[in-house]
């Protein structure tokens, strides 16, 4: 049963005469690694900002498990949800643990526990713990930053986690591997993840549905490969026509070596393009198994999104 | 460098008092102007009207100058520490104030919306990310602060709050460099330091509480310390202030041994080199100090509103200065000593001996071989030079004027033969100068007697028969000789005190 986290209702904000956001109507699921993505000034930010109140829309009511979010206890909204900026906005006079730990110290939660806890994050998101935990932000480089911000993310076990343009100011690579992570951890732990991009290609990688927003409107949500096949408009077409022959043709995937063949299985689904290979759903052990041309394949889902990846940074 | 040395040695409990006063008066001045000013910087920080308001506000009070508003507070809080403090801290809050509002204010706008978007309390984001972030800044604009107070706090001494510009005012009334150094140098050696202590304590966060510690022992021991000796000293004391110089210092010592001779329980308070006449006349009045030396030509001529001109006879004098206080101000005028302290004329031994010159009278003859030095007030005054012109028939073949402090030297050094000064100047002794006695009674007299509140004579009739036993002692070549042993030979004013009214009989050793 899939249990409507997430709820805009008929949203709408204006500044004045300027209207930033009209008629947003918008479900997100539990669990789901959902995006956020559109030109800058569509207002896709103004949306993620209204799940924490950080901005209160003008008409219409964001509800969170079916209760309005206006009608949370504020800090009690904000203590259990991790946020994480375009900069890594870590506290430059706290240690990386004290860092980590910051929502939990608000809690009341005792010194060794938070530090307990600061270790194991770290281990999480790749930075061996003893080594980083008592360094200060400014000693860390830009991608160890935004990992420990990731982490921060996730101190109090949030259900639910929000990004703003989190990986926008990391050079490609960084990028690559912070996106990487994030899928990773979105894997294990399953809470829901707003994810505010304007990169499409970042869309396409990280989300299982996407939310395209231009001028204020919503302009189509699906999942990625209903969005590269089926796009909704004009606007939806161009926006993703660059990314659309960035995958490759199957070819070329086939000639990598990180394709393994196997026998035909029945239940493998029939693919004709990489786009429909890459909105499959993997199996438990990350293998996307799939026919081509009568033939049986798999590949490991980071492998091809790795694939993706360096092509995108050509 | 000895003269300075040896000031050192004779003053040294005296420059301790005084590093203390200093010392704890900037040491407060700072603790409560931090108090002000950083929780408001906390309070406007996100009302960019109000606090561009304060800042402006603090600006202003920086630029009246610390004199005018030292003169400002003492109709509204009198003299001594409590002015001296609330100046100090009006002046200590605007560095502090500018430094944590932007300080808080140049928190990274990223940082606060994280800090909010993560559920943080206001207290906890001001105590945990703001102000330690703010932190060296703020920290620098208490080193400011701190160096200014300890700079203006010298002016302290003006309204009677003691510390180190006592030594700077008593450097440039005497002309003593030894005592400028004294006062100037310690105050700056103590600005440096505590800069530096400062600079230390904001160094790391291990400094800072450490710090942290000190501070608020040295806050509750002082507290405790001063709860205690408040307790401790239930009987109001007797205070005695004096004017600036070595002779009001030693008179004042001399009143406290007469007291405490006849009344060994009496506590006595002396406040020397407490400021001018205006300023000790109004301490008087206040109730802030009890008794202090004064004389009877400055009673007629500054205090009293007298329409007749100055009498020349001592005697009249002392008695219309008495009547008037009594009649004007409900004051007690203590029968005055035998000296008097007046303008004079001198001239050094040999010219008199060579001119045969003992009296004024006898300057005429030789008006052409006359090259004076004089202050330049003395020089235009018609009390002074210009009267002098028409009451001896004077008319001295040239007349410089110079600083009152450098005609002694003049003096000595032949420039000039003749010069103007007080019969009790120590310099007379030094240089040994011949003082012309005024033979017609131009100048008018000036004696010197105790001066109370009329009520605090009759409060303490055994204070009044101690006092009085000075009456008419004192000759004008005793105070010559006691300055001399006090501003030239740096002896103890109290010693020297002391020494005097033990061997004339005054009070037992």
């Amino acid at each position: 049963m899939v249990i409507r986290l997430i709820k805009y209702e008929a949203i709408g904000m204006q500044y004045g005469q300027n209207v930033i956001l009209k008629n947003i109507n918008l479900t997100i699921n539990d669990g789901e690694l959902f995006v956020l993505v559109g030109p800058s000034g569509s207002g896709k930010t103004t949306l993620l900002r209204m799940i924490n109140r950080l901005i209160a829309p003008t008409t219409g009511n964001v509800y969170l498990n079916e209760k309005r979010v206006k009608d949370y206890d504020l800090r009690e909204l904000r203590l259990h949800m991790g946020y994480v900026l375009q900069d890594s906005s870590l506290f430059p006079n706290l240690t990386v643990g004290e860092n980590i730990a910051i929502q939990l110290e608000q809690q009341g939660v005792n010194k060794n526990d938070r530090r307990k806890r600061s270790m194991e994050l770290l281990d999480q998101v790749g930075l061996p713990a003893s080594d980083f935990i008592d360094r200060h932000p400014d000693e860390l480089s830009g991608g160890q930053q935004q990992r420990v911000a990731i982490a921060r993310s996730m101190a109090t076990q949030p259900q639910l986690i929000l990004m703003d343009e989190s990986f926008s100011a990391l050079d490609p690579v960084l990028r690559t591997q912070q996106q990487d992570l994030l899928l990773k951890l979105h894997r294990q732990s399953k809470t829901t993840v707003v994810f505010v991009t304007h990169d499409m290609q970042e869309a396409l990688r990280l989300g299982d549905r996407i939310a395209v927003i231009n001028d204020g409107q919503l302009q189509q949500v699906g999942t990625p490969n209903e969005i590269l096949e089926r796009p909704a408009n004009q606007f939806v077409a161009d926006f993703f026509a660059t990314a659309r022959p960035r995958l490759g043709t199957m070819t070329a995937l086939l000639s990598s070596k990180l394709v393994q063949k196997t026998p035909v299985a029945d239940q493998s689904a029939v693919v004709t393009t990489v786009a429909e290979l890459a909105s499959l759903t993997p199996d438990t052990t990350g293998w996307l198994c799939f026919q081509y041309q009568g033939q049986g394949f798999r590949i490991q889902t980071t492998d091809l999104l790795h694939y993706l990846g360096q092509r995108e940074e050509r | 460098m000895t003269e300075l040395l040896n000031t050192i040695a004779t003053q040294k409990s005296q420059i301790e008092q005084a590093l203390w006063e200093h010392l704890s008066l900037s040491f407060w001045a700072l603790v409560i102007a931090m108090l002000i000013a950083i929780p408001l910087a906390v309070l406007l920080k996100n009302s960019r009207h109000a606090g561009e308001i304060v800042l402006q506000l603090a600006g202003v009070m920086q630029t009246i100058p610390s004199l005018a508003l030292l003169g400002l507070l003492i109709p509204l809080v009198g003299i001594g520490s409590v002015p001296a403090l609330i100046a100090l801290v009006v002046y200590g809050i605007m560095p502090i104030y500018q430094n944590t509002y932007s300080g808080l204010r140049s928190v990274d706008p990223n940082l606060e919306e994280a800090a909010t978007a993560f559920g943080l309390s206001r207290w906890k984001k001001l105590t945990r990310l703001e102000l330690p972030m703010a932190l060296p800044v703020i920290l620098s604009g208490i080193r400011i602060s701190l160096v200014m107070i300890i700079g203006t706090a010298t002016l302290a001494a003006l309204i009677g709050a003691g510390g180190l510009g006592t030594y700077i005012m008593l450097g440039i009334n005497q002309n003593n460099n030894a005592y400028l150094i004294i006062g100037a140098g310690l105050s700056a050696l103590l600005a440096l330091l505590m800069s530096a202590l400062l600079k230390y304590v904001g160094a790391s966060k291990k400094h800072l509480k450490q710090g942290i510690v000190v501070a608020t022992l040295a806050l509750v021991g002082f507290g405790g310390w001063r709860g205690w000796s408040s307790f401790q000293s239930k009987s109001e004391p007797i205070v005695i202030a004096g004017k600036l110089g070595s002779e009001p210092d030693i008179l004042i010592h001399m009143y406290k041994d007469l007291i405490v001779n006849d009344d060994p329980h009496a506590k006595v308070e002396l406040k020397a080199n407490f400021g001018g006449t205006s300023f000790l006349f109004r301490a008087l009045r206040n109730d802030q100090i009890d008794i202090y030396p004064e004389f009877t030509g400055t009673v007629l001529q500054s205090l009293v509103h007298d329409q007749r001109s100055t009498p020349h006879d001592p005697v009249k004098t002392y008695q219309r200065a008495r009547r008037l206080l009594k009649q004007e101000y409900d004051l007690t005028y203590l029968k005055p000593m035998k000296y008097q302290n007046g303008y004079d004329l001198a001239v050094t031994a040999d010219f008199a001996k060579e001119h045969q010159l003992t009296r004024l009278s006898d300057l005429a003859k030789i008006n052409d071989q006359i090259t004076a030095g004089f202050d330049p007030d003395f020089a235009n005054q018609k009390d002074g030079y210009l009267g002098l012109k028409s009451a001896y028939s004077l008319n001295f073949n040239q007349v410089k004027t110079m600083e009152p402090a450098l005609r002694y030297q003049a003096i000595a050094a032949g420039r000039v033969n003749l010069v103007d000064g007080y019969t009790t100047d120590p310099q007379v002794r030094q240089y040994h100068l011949k003082v012309l006695k005024d033979d017609q009674h131009f100048f008018p007299p000036y004696q010197g007697a105790p001066l109370m509140k009329a009520s605090f004579a009759k409060k303490h009739p055994q204070v009044v028969k101690s006092l009085n036993k000075l009456a008419s002692k004192i000759t004008e070549k005793d105070m010559q000789e006691m300055n001399y042993q006090v501003t030239v030979q740096h002896r103890k004013a109290s010693q020297v005190a002391h020494e005097y009214l033990v061997e004339h009989h005054l009070i037992k050793k």
